[in-house]
């Protein structure tokens, strides 16, 4: 019990407010040759720079910058690979030669005999109730 | 020299003398408080170089919002607890070594260890205890760290900070009854 009640003399001797000297010794000369190798430190690793604005803004600028010049290179060369609208009078040319090939098919349609016309269709693999119902409708 | 003197000088253009200036307030201060975390002699040497390289670099960067001294501890505790993390890990897959095992070898193998053997006893109680434990208790018990001080360094709060040391004050009590 004794013993006991000494022990917790102790704990509550080690343990009451600091500070504690710390039970450590140092190499003699230590702390001297520690600041000087410390203080060395700038000799061998380069100053830090301080970034003015410009120097931190750089790095967006020129992201945006790149994005910008993406955007212009890349929109001219759509528009001059695209096809291009046809102006006016290329369209009503256009529709001319079309009216032209179909006046020219008619003219031609009109000179075909039912014989042709069921000629053709066979040759291109029509059916016969096919053929049958055409050759019903077909009006000369 | 005050801090607020030291950033002064720092900004009107004598970088290298403000960084003496932090070499010689701090650097013994950061001793202490690594291997009041358990690291050793040596470990402690080569990580107070990793961590004033990392101060040289990141004082452009560094705004005054906090103080000096608990920007510097910050990054003081940051790569401690990297270094740790990394030897915890290296130690447990080349030897299979349990957490336990590892912290009383170091207390009872420091080359440099000068206390008694109640002193011996506590060395071992702290180190049991989680990182985050270790460093209130340490801070507190050692340095009589203030909480808001801790609260900045450890960016927790005053209320978090408060429990994790009466947590680490009751496990090390037991501790040391267990074993005295």
């Amino acid at each position: 019990m004794k013993e006991h009640n000494d022990i917790q003399r102790t704990v509550e001797d080690i343990l009451r407010d600091g500070p504690h000297k710390r039970p450590y010794g140092v190499p003699s000369d230590y702390m001297s040759s520690l600041s000087r190798r410390l203080e060395s430190i700038p000799q061998s690793v380069p100053a830090p720079r301080r970034f003015s604005i410009w120097e931190r803004i750089l790095p967006y600028v020129s992201v945006a910058a790149a994005f910008l010049v993406m955007v212009t290179v890349g929109g001219t060369i759509l528009r001059k690979t695209a096809v291009s609208t046809p102006s006016q009078d290329e369209i009503m040319e256009f529709a001319y030669i079309e009216r032209a090939n179909i006046l020219f098919m008619e003219e031609e349609a009109e000179d075909l005999s039912f014989e042709d016309i069921e000629e053709y269709l066979v040759s291109s693999g029509i059916s016969s109730e096919h053929l049958t119902y055409t050759a019903q409708n077909y009006e000369q | 020299m005050t801090d607020q003197e030291i950033l002064a000088l720092y900004r009107e253009g004598d970088p290298q003398g403000a960084f003496s200036l932090i070499v010689g307030q701090y650097s013994e201060k950061l001793y202490w408080y690594l291997r009041g975390m358990g690291l050793g002699h040596e470990d402690t040497d080569d990580l107070l170089q990793e961590i004033f390289v990392k101060v040289w670099n990141s004082l452009p960067s560094f705004r005054g919002e906090s103080k000096l001294f608990t920007w510097l501890y910050r990054i003081a505790t940051n790569e401690m607890l990297n270094f740790r993390r990394y030897n915890t890990v290296r130690s447990s897959i080349s030897s299979a070594t349990s957490i336990g095992e590892e912290a009383n070898s170091r207390a009872d193998e420091d080359p440099y260890f000068d206390g008694d053997e109640v002193q011996r006893v506590l060395l071992r109680a702290i180190e049991t205890l989680p990182d985050r434990q270790r460093a209130v208790f340490t801070m507190r018990y050692y340095d009589d760290m203030k909480y808001e001080d801790m609260a900045q360094i450890l960016d927790v709060s005053v209320g978090s900070l408060k429990a994790s040391y009466h947590i680490a004050y009751e496990k090390v009590k037991r501790y040391l009854e267990e074993n005295l």
